[in-house]
């Protein structure tokens, strides 16, 4: 691959790279697992980048090969998972005086988001992209009514999970 | 908390964030489970090549005649040959790229068959040594017994029994331990794309 489509390449990563980051914060919980998986994300986007024929946008493509890759992603085998067990992470979340309501919601968003399995983060991931149950079935390989069924029950567990995280409003 | 009023917040995640800065050539991958599995039976696989290559030098260091050094290399011929068929078939698994473009299920059905598939090549491979260690420990014990009494026979009575016991539990455990092995750090990665799949089946 030439210089060209490399440049092309790294520049579309850095105009997408908000989907990078959302993916990456979605299914890792600490820093370096997160640039972990930016890095294989991009990789696998490079080496599949050539097979791109432009049929579906750019980011439809995109998301697919991002959370195909986040699915099976495997962090080093010494970290481990940080996972808050107890409300008192999230207290201090809500004592953060300087965060704005938005931003705290978001934290505890994906605070309680590291307890679904990589199936249900992908339906979440698709779902606040803004899918529709027909294009969330169809990056997963599943019918739109499975999508519509698995959404609404991971939704529900998320919102429990929310809840037993400590968050009511 | 509102996750539909939470998705305008969302749209703005990584907007704020810095350049990812990225340059391809730093960029690093061995955190996918055929990554893993690869770099695993490279490894596994340069040592069984190292054997092999070690055992080629058997006859000289257990003093074989020359009956038993052509019995000897005539089967070690045909582990070459086997070995060779396998490690090129290996060599390709390691050389291929899995495209992760299509859709979750298929690309998870596409991994789960890869690794499968490959831990049957791998046990099957490690089956096939067993022949050969057998008739190879059987021709170094064989071979000392010559060298200790020539003028004895080479099987004694008790041997009818004694060897072909010994053989089978070598075979039973050998079975064993490939199996165990290759569950153990292959077959664990198999299990989790299995289960992913399964998340993903129509509700009863």
């Amino acid at each position: 691959m030439n210089n060209i489509s490399e440049k092309e390449f790294l520049e579309r990563m850095e105009a997408n790279r908000g989907i990078l980051i959302k993916v990456s914060r979605l299914y890792m919980d600490s820093r370096e697992d997160q640039e972990d998986l930016i890095q294989e994300i991009v990789l696998r986007l490079w080496t599949n980048y050539q097979q791109f024929e432009g049929k579906s946008s750019f980011s439809t493509w995109m998301y697919r090969v991002a959370v195909n890759t986040a699915i099976t992603f495997l962090r080093k085998e010494k970290r481990q998972p940080i996972l808050v067990t107890e409300t008192e992470n999230l207290q201090e979340l809500k004592a953060d005086d300087h965060a704005s309501e938005q931003a705290q919601q978001m934290k505890i968003f994906y605070k309680a988001v590291q307890y679904l399995n990589s199936i249900e983060k992908a339906l979440i991931f698709y779902f606040m992209e803004g899918l529709s149950h027909r294009e969330i079935g169809a990056q997963l390989g599943i019918t739109e009514n499975n999508a519509r069924v698995k959404l609404s029950r991971t939704k529900e567990k998320l919102q429990q999970l929310i809840k037993q995280l400590g968050y009511e409003s | 908390m509102n996750l539909d009023e939470l998705q305008q917040a969302w749209g703005k995640e990584g907007s704020d964030s810095e350049p990812l800065n990225l340059v391809l050539e730093k960029l690093r991958k061995a955190h996918q489970p055929l990554d893993r599995i690869r770099i695993n039976m490279k490894n596994e696989l340069f040592y069984q090549s190292f054997a092999i290559l070690i055992m080629g030098f058997w006859p000289i260091y257990f003093k074989f005649n020359q009956q038993f050094s052509i019995a000897y290399y005539s089967i070690y011929a045909l582990l070459i040959m086997v070995s060779l068929y396998y490690f090129l078939r290996f060599y390709r698994f390691f050389k291929a790229s899995h495209q992760y473009t299509g859709n979750s299920k298929d690309n998870l059905y596409e991994l789960y068959y890869e690794i499968r598939l490959n831990m049957e090549a791998y046990k099957s491979f490690s089956f096939l040594l067993v022949p050969f260690a057998m008739i190879a420990a059987l021709l170094i014990v064989f071979n000392r017994r010559l060298l200790k009494y020539p003028d004895k026979q080479l099987m004694e009575a008790g041997d009818w029994i004694v060897i072909p016991v010994v053989l089978v539990l070598m075979t039973v455990f050998i079975i064993w331990a490939t199996n165990w092995w290759v569950e153990k750090y292959y077959g664990k990665h198999a299990k989790q794309i299995r289960k992913l799949l399964d998340e993903l089946k129509e509700p009863e």
